[in-house]
Formats: C-alpha cells, structure tokens, sequence
C-alpha cells in the first residue's frame, strides 16, 4: 500500500518519529485517602520459615550440649578409681634455689670483712 | 838469781815506757777526736710551722679514713632489707652524726695555728672517736646480721623445695633414709645458726662508747657469734648438695 504521507522519509536509527502516537492510558493518581487493599499473603517472600530453622538449630544444639554436661557430671567414668601416677622426680626447682642462696652468701661473706673490732683506735702514724 | 834479775828490769823499763807515752797519748787524742756537734743553730720559730705542717696533714688523713670507711658502713647499712626501720635508723643517725663530728675536727684542725692545739685535735681523733673499735664493727655487724636473715629465707625456701621432693621419692618407693637424715641436720643447723644471729642488732644499737673495754668485748663476742652462724650454713649448704646429688640418682 503507498504511504499516505509521500514526504515521510525513513527514520534514521534514533531519529524519533515524526507520526504522533496515540497518549498512552495513565494510571489513576493514588488518592491519599484510599486504604490500600492489603497484599495478599500467597504473593510476600516467606522470611519467618528462615527465623524457625535457625531457632530450631539453636535450640537442638543446646539440647546436645545439657546431654552431655549431664552426663559427664553424672554418669560414672571406668577410669575414675584408677590411680593417677605419681610425678616424676625433678631436681630443677632445688637446683634454682641453690643458685639464690650461694648468691646470698657471696653477699653474707662480703658484708662479714671488718667485723672485728680493731683492739686500738690507734690506727696510722700520728707524729709530728 | 840472774833470770830473776833480767825479768825485773824488763818489767821496770815497760813501767817507765808506759808512764812515758800516757801523756803523750793524752795529748794526742785531746787534738783529734772530733769534738761534740754544737747545738743547732736553727731557731724553733723555723722548725715549729714543719711540725705543725705534718701533724696537720696526718691528722687530717686519718679523718679522711675513717670518713671514708664510715661512709661505707653507712651504704652497708641503708641496703638493708630486713632491719626493723627503728633499728635501721637509729644506726644511720649515729653513723651520720659521727661523719659530721668528724669533718668539724678537721676544719677545726685545719685552722689550728699552734703545735699544742693541733696535738690535742689529732689526739681527739683517737680519743674521742672510736671508729675502728666500736662503731665500724658494730655498724658491721648489724649490717651482716641483715644479709642472715636474708639468706635463710633462701634457705628456707630451698629446705621446702627439698623436702617435696624427698616425699615425692617416698611416694615412689624409694629409699629415702639417708635423704630424710641430712634434712634433719640441714634443719638443724638453720636452727642453729638462728640462735647466734637473731637478736644482735637489738643488743648493739645501745651500746656505749664510755666503756670502751665492756663495748669492745660485747662487739667481739658478737663478730664471733656471726662466724659460727655462718659455720653453720656452710654445713646446712653441704647437706643441701648432698641431697640434691642422691635425688638425682634416684630419678
């Protein structure tokens, strides 16, 4: 069929149309005092499902943890009656503090030169 | 009859050489033995300033001496840990006191301008201030009585290190009777050492300087009560060692 408009000229890419187009059908302006209708439920994203798991989880593994402080308070161990070795012998803390007092007693024995009294004051040559 | 004769008239020629040559000798040694020096011709005005010089300068060396030894006993004493405060600073006061009597003599020595004032400030020195016999020795001993208790905290603590593990080889089945012996003389000698230090410091911190004979003999008894206190650790020591080395075979 011709064209009705014969000056129409192909559009170039981005070149916007000269034909007018029909005005496309506005929404209704929202009315401030208009309740929304509330959305239904089917259509929310299901996000307390995520909170029960969770809680379940939290709750299940306290219920393990109480299980076995009870039992290891209360149920008897095979090996409790067992005696415990002894330590074994260590020289280390005797040799440390042999150390400390042979210090002690470089000091004793520096301290104890000059502690007997001179028999006279007379000590040096006083002549004119 | 003529030999007789002959040795008389050798004998009467001796006699009469003899009575010859006397004077002569006489006069003789009167002109050359040197005759006595004659006094000195010096005047004393001269003389005196040398020894007042000296005795100046040795006085005031023998207070530097006792200065310094005073000074040390005094470092000795405020290291101390374990004197009673009352006790520590009753002593620095005396040791204090005594270095400021001291420094006031040789100022006081130092400006002297007679040999008779200078003599009776030296002699003070002696006198008046019985460094080396009673306050040295007693600061001393003091001092050293402090470093006793020291050491036999350290002892003690060894003591108790030893006896844990004595019982630990008791525990184990050991033998330990040779082990539990030597800590009952170890703690017997710490006992032992104890009653010769313990109480010193409060007997010699009133001691007096009037009495220098009494003083003096209570500082002796005193200096020979602490070299058997440390007699006595010496002996603890050695038992100390011996346990040591049979825990170690024991382990």
């Amino acid at each position: 069929m011709p064209d009705i408009n014969p000056t129409s000229q192909p559009l170039a890419p981005g070149q916007p149309s000269a034909t007018p187009t029909a005005p496309q059908p506005q929404p209704p302006s929202p009315d401030p005092n208009t309740v929304l209708a509330p959305t239904p439920v089917s259509s929310l994203p299901d996000v307390g499902e995520g909170y029960h798991k969770i809680a379940t989880a939290i709750l299940a593994i306290l219920l393990v943890v109480a299980v076995a402080i009870a039992v290891w308070q209360f149920v008897p161990w095979p090996h409790a009656d067992t005696p415990q070795p002894a330590p074994s012998l260590s020289t280390v803390k005797i040799e440390t503090s042999l150390e400390q007092v042979e210090a002690a007693f470089d000091d004793l024995d520096a301290n104890m030169i000059g502690i007997d009294p001179a028999l006279t004051d007379t000590q040096g040559n006083l002549s004119e | 009859m003529k030999h007789g004769n002959i040795v008389i008239k050798v004998i009467l020629v001796l006699a009469a050489l003899v009575m010859a040559i006397l004077p002569v000798a006489a006069a003789l040694a009167s002109e050359t033995l040197p005759s006595p020096t004659p006094a000195s011709t010096v005047a004393p005005s001269v003389q005196q300033p040398k020894r007042l010089n000296n005795l100046k300068t040795r006085g005031a060396s023998e207070i530097d001496r006792r200065l310094d030894q005073l000074q040390k006993a005094l470092d000795k004493v405020q290291t101390g840990t374990k004197l009673p405060d009352k006790t520590k600073k009753e002593l620095v006061n005396q040791l204090q006191t005594e270095v400021t009597a001291l420094t006031t003599l040789k100022s006081k020595l130092s400006s002297d301008t007679d040999l008779a004032a200078s003599r009776t400030d030296v002699q003070k020195i002696i006198d008046d201030y019985r460094v080396y016999g009673l306050l040295l020795p007693k600061a001393r001993i003091i001092a050293t009585t402090d470093r006793f208790y020291l050491a036999d905290e350290h002892l003690q603590l060894l003591r108790a290190s030893l006896q844990h593990q004595i019982n630990l080889a008791k525990q184990q089945g050991k033998n330990v009777t040779k082990l539990e012996k030597s800590q009952a003389n170890l703690i017997k000698r710490l006992a032992s050492a104890r009653t010769h230090y313990k109480g010193l410091p409060d007997k010699l911190i009133k001691l007096p300087v009037t009495d220098y004979a009494a003083s003096h003999k209570i500082l002796t008894t005193s200096a020979a009560e602490l070299k058997a206190a440390r007699t006595d650790f010496g002996v603890a020591e050695d038992e100390a060692k011996k346990i040591l080395n049979s825990l170690r075979s024991l382990k």
